[in-house]
């Protein structure tokens, strides 16, 4: 019995080598497959075609040689440059204290604060200059009409098609970066460190100088820096405020190489450089400071300190801390809600102008607006679930060292982050428009292309949660008996299914409202929300635009209340659960 | 069941190399202990066995059959080998019926004879009441149980254990030092144990293998490694032990300071001069009683500590030389005492100096 164990055992180990190296070099190839088109193709078009003519189509380093010549291609750049400058300037300054009142004061409504500006976060930063037009547009602007009306004066207080209007749109967006950032910089903070300074006689204003905010610049420092890629990155704010008056800045640039005939897309792909390098700069600035940030965190136990009582700064303090609540989220909601439910907003918001008349229009009338609700839902939903399963993929092979050159794919998904949405846009329009892979119009094309945006977002969660699940519960399963991928379907995935739903969705909010990286992939067909919201103002229909921006900014709480409640959920059963299989 | 037979097995991370070709045989059906401190490749072997690690040479077969060589790694799923978890890595998400039952499940088994062997597993590690229980639910002793019924229900060959008792407070874990014996005569599953517990691999092991370095540096019986010791790092390793450093004389001679002691030879020394230690238990130094004609020392009592069962004394017999005694608890011993020292020559045993213990640093 003994001897014809052992053969058949021999037999299975030998049968279950070769299994086992078949399965892992098929999901390996379709896996790296898949990444060449998301990431590489991409890319790759954009670096070849930016050294090629637009006319001739030969090689050449012109449209490099251009982009650095006293032409109009200086101005955008150097235009975008003062607006990111300016936009981490003013988020920094508005982020920082705004952190520290909500998470080390007794300033009041500190909850409200706190939820008004994460509302903010969620906010598409476009639908909030739309909401801006609409309160101080020069001429029709609420705000200036009313300024106008109390004054009697003829020219307006505001006026938002400006270079400072785009700073203020843009940076009161922004905040919230340096706001979470700080935030969680100040609440992970041991409140030990502060009371060893008290205890040696330092008082609350030589304290925070001297230990609170020493230790939170990390935080500070990184919040600037992102705050810096947004401003430099964002396309539909600019779009909306500045083009009217014939400004521009390198995403407006790029996007107006596409609308001449025949579109300059030789031209624009070297026009991407320069963003590109700067973006990757910053990251890697970022990087570094990330990670020497590590030694200041370590031993907080995340308790919360004591509160700084701010007695009669109570009231003036919160009126700054209510600045970003109320300028990015109550004015330009309810100004964008108002006219939504208006049938001329010129009008003003009298009863006798009050109407459902376009919500009904487009939910029950527009084929178009219909159309582009159920796609950004689909195509949101789609995109982010293909992103978790490559980005779980991708961590799993990382952070369980299945490969050698692991390393190298985590750098591949992670090569998105320095890419700007609209570069990729254009990468994805040079690499399939083309044949073999003539993708343009099709739903497919604008999917990959969030796919690829939000890579890096989808692997470092799914990272994130592998690094919580030890091991040894995986090994467990494979010493008796399951192969890898029941492993992972039988231990590994359902130990991931709380951190999977928060993943997700922070994945699916992002990809709800963007707008650059769709913005020359989309056909008539193909319209999401965002896009054809961008195209509607075009036309001047504020408030069809109004009715479908709202519709947007609802659907994307309905989905984001379900998955909270899905996850509460999840949470509590994983609570337990995870005290037992993270540490020894 | 099968035997497994270790060759020339080594393996490095970079220029570190864990383990140095090692060779051990583990005969059908019996218990070996890997003892020895972190980083001395127990843990190492462990992986190898496992299949989670593929050795940089030699190889490794079980039941005649190879399963790990540098070229070809069988994947763990393959082998029929279970591994106990140092932490337990129990499913938090599935009960212990769910836990044990997994591996049982894979195997395709008809229901009645899964059930027969889940029941049956469970009925050997005495979990069998709290079946439906989620882990969280349970004590660290009854998570190990589960781990342990786990690796036992799919009947492998063999049964690796990695440190299984080390979270375990000591009260529990001798408990299931017997448990684990008790399963082992049972079953009698070819088992290989993990531990850096001295205690634990006496009382569980048919063979105890003492490595440090990535070495082993004695395969044996337990009695052999206590009794027996190969050298002065086993002996120091395996229970309390006093070293002694001296000039290897002749054969069985070594003098400290100005006085010749007589002891067993395990030095394999030769011509005189050379440095060697002389090694002998605490509980087997006699006080205050010249025991025989030689091996007598006078000494000074330096400290002297009442531990219940016995007295602790450490007495200086040369300038910076001390050495331990364990005594009767009624003998009293004052610090500065001078007192008469004997070490009887059969507990006495000479090894070479070990080259790479720390030198004293040349004055």
């Amino acid at each position: 019995m003994a001897s014809s164990r052992s053969v058949s055992a021999a037999r299975s180990a030998s049968v279950g080598y070769r299994c086992h190296h078949a399965f892992r070099l098929i999901v390996l190839v379709i896996l790296l497959a898949v990444l060449a088109l998301l990431i590489v193709q991409p890319l790759g078009w954009i670096v070849f075609n930016s050294f090629h003519d637009d006319v001739t189509g030969q090689w050449t380093l012109r449209n490099y040689v251009q982009i650095f010549t006293p032409t109009s291609l200086w101005a955008p750049l150097f235009n975008s440059l003062v607006l990111a400058t300016a936009v981490a300037v003013i988020s920094t300054l508005l982020g920082v204290p705004l952190a520290w009142l909500v998470a080390r004061t007794d300033m009041p409504m500190r909850g409200f604060v706190r939820l008004f500006t994460m509302a903010a976060f969620v906010t598409p930063s476009f639908i909030g200059a739309l909401g801006w037009i609409l309160l101080a547009a020069p001429n029709s602007g609420w705000l200036n009409v009313g300024w106008r009306a109390l004054s009697g004066a003829d020219w307006p207080l505001l006026s938002i098609y400006s270079m400072i209007g785009t700073i203020f749109v843009c940076s009161i967006y922004t905040v919230p970066y340096t706001f979470t950032l700080v935030s969680s910089a100040l609440e992970e903070m041991p409140v030990e460190l502060e009371d060893a300074a008290t205890t040696l006689g330092s008082g609350v204003v030589k304290t925070m100088f001297s230990v609170t905010i020493p230790l939170v610049m990390p935080a500070v420092l990184v919040g600037f820096i992102l705050s810096f890629i947004q401003g430099m990155t964002l396309f539909g704010v600019p779009a909306f405020l500045l083009t009217p008056s014939g400004t521009l800045v390198v995403t407006t640039k790029l996007a107006e190489f596409y609308q001449l005939f025949p579109p300059a897309l030789y031209m624009s792909a070297a026009y991407c450089m320069p963003l590109i390098a700067i973006t990757g700069m910053l990251f890697y600035a970022r990087r570094c400071i990330l990670g020497r940030r590590q030694f200041t965190t370590v031993g907080g136990k995340g308790r919360a300190g004591r509160k700084i009582r701010l007695k009669g700064w109570r009231l003036p303090a919160l009126a700054f801390a209510l600045i970003v609540p109320v300028t990015a989220v109550v004015l330009p909601y309810i100004a964008i809600v108002l006219v939504s439910l208006s049938r001329a907003w010129g009008l003003g918001p009298i009863p006798s102008n009050l109407t459902l008349h376009w919500y009904r229009w487009a939910i029950f009338e527009n084929a178009e607006t219909q159309r582009a609700i159920v796609n950004s839902l689909l195509y949101a939903g789609g995109a982010a679930s293909f992103c978790m399963i490559i980005g779980i993929l991708v961590a799993y092979i990382v952070e369980r060292k299945l490969l050698r050159g692991a390393g190298l794919i985590a750098a591949l998904v992670t090569i998105p982050i320095i890419i700007p949405g609209i570069v990729l846009s254009v990468g994805f329009f040079s690499a399939y428009t083309r044949q073999p892979l003539t993708l343009y119009g099709t739903a497919t094309i604008i999917i990959a292309a969030f796919v690829a945006t939000f890579l890096p977002i989808a692997y470092s969660q799914a990272g994130s949660i592998l690094k919580g699940i030890s091991p040894d519960l995986e090994r467990a399963a494979r010493s008796v008996g399951a192969t890898e991928a029941r492993t992972f379907a039988s231990i590994t995935a359902p130990l991931m299914r709380g951190g999977l739903v928060a993943g997700w969705l922070l994945v699916f909010i992002p990809i709800m409202r963007e707008l650059s990286v769709a913005i020359f992939l989309v056909s008539p067909r193909t319209n999401v929300m965002t896009t054809l919201i961008y195209n509607y103002k075009d036309g001047g229909n504020y408030e069809a635009v109004c009715a479908a921006s709202a519709l947007l900014l609802f659907a994307t709480l309905i989905v984001v209340l379900l998955a909270r409640f899905v996850t509460e959920g999840a949470a509590y059963r994983r609570r337990n659960a995870a005290s037992l299989g993270a540490v020894p | 069941m099968s035997d497994i037979d270790i060759r020339q097995l080594s393996k490095s991370y970079g220029a570190y190399q864990a383990l140095k070709s090692i060779d051990l045989h583990i005969p059908d059906g019996a218990l070996l202990a890997l003892l020895g401190p972190s980083g001395c490749g127990k843990s190492t072997t462990l992986q190898l066995l496992a299949g989670f690690d593929t050795p940089s040479g030699g190889e490794i077969r079980a039941g005649g059959e190879l399963i790990s060589s540098p070229q070809r790694v069988v994947p763990p799923e393959r082998r029929g080998i279970s591994l106990v978890f140092q932490n337990y890595a129990v499913w938090p998400h599935k009960t212990v019926a769910e836990n044990v039952a997994f591996g049982l499940q894979l195997r395709k088994l008809a229901r009645a004879e899964l059930e027969a062997r889940l029941s049956r597993a469970l009925e050997a590690v005495r979990l069998t009441p709290l079946r439906d229980r989620y882990p969280f639910e349970l004590s660290g002793g009854q998570q190990q149980r589960v781990a342990l019924a786990r690796a036992l229900a799919v009947e492998p060959r063999i049964l690796l254990l990695d440190e299984p008792l080390s979270n375990l407070d000591a009260h529990l874990r001798e408990e299931m030092r017997f448990e684990i014996r008790r399963v082992h005569d049972e079953l009698g599953i070819t088992t290989v144990y993990v531990t850096h517990d001295q205690g634990e691999a006496l009382v569980t092991a048919d063979e105890v293998a003492v490595m440090k370095g990535g070495i082993v540096q004695q395969l044996g019986s337990p009695e052999d490694i206590f009794e027996r010791p190969s050298n002065a790092f086993v002996a120091s390793f395996i229970g309390s032990n006093n070293e002694i450093p001296g000039q290897h004389e002749a054969p069985g001679q070594l003098r400290v300071a100005d006085t010749l002691l007589h002891a067993q030879d395990r030095s394999g020394l030769s011509g005189p001069g050379r440095k060697a230690v002389l090694c002998i238990r605490p509980s087997r130094v006699r006080l205050g009683e010249a025991g025989g004609a030689t091996n007598n020392l006078n000494g000074v009592v330096r400290r002297s500590a009442y531990l219940g069962e016995y007295r602790d004394v450490l007495v200086e017999i040369a300038p910076n030389t001390t050495l331990r005694a364990f005594v009767s608890p009624h003998l009293h011993f004052q610090p500065g005492e001078p007192v008469l020292v004997h070490l009887p020559p059969e507990h006495c045993q000479i090894f070479a100096a070990p080259d790479d213990a720390p030198r004293a640093r040349p004055l």
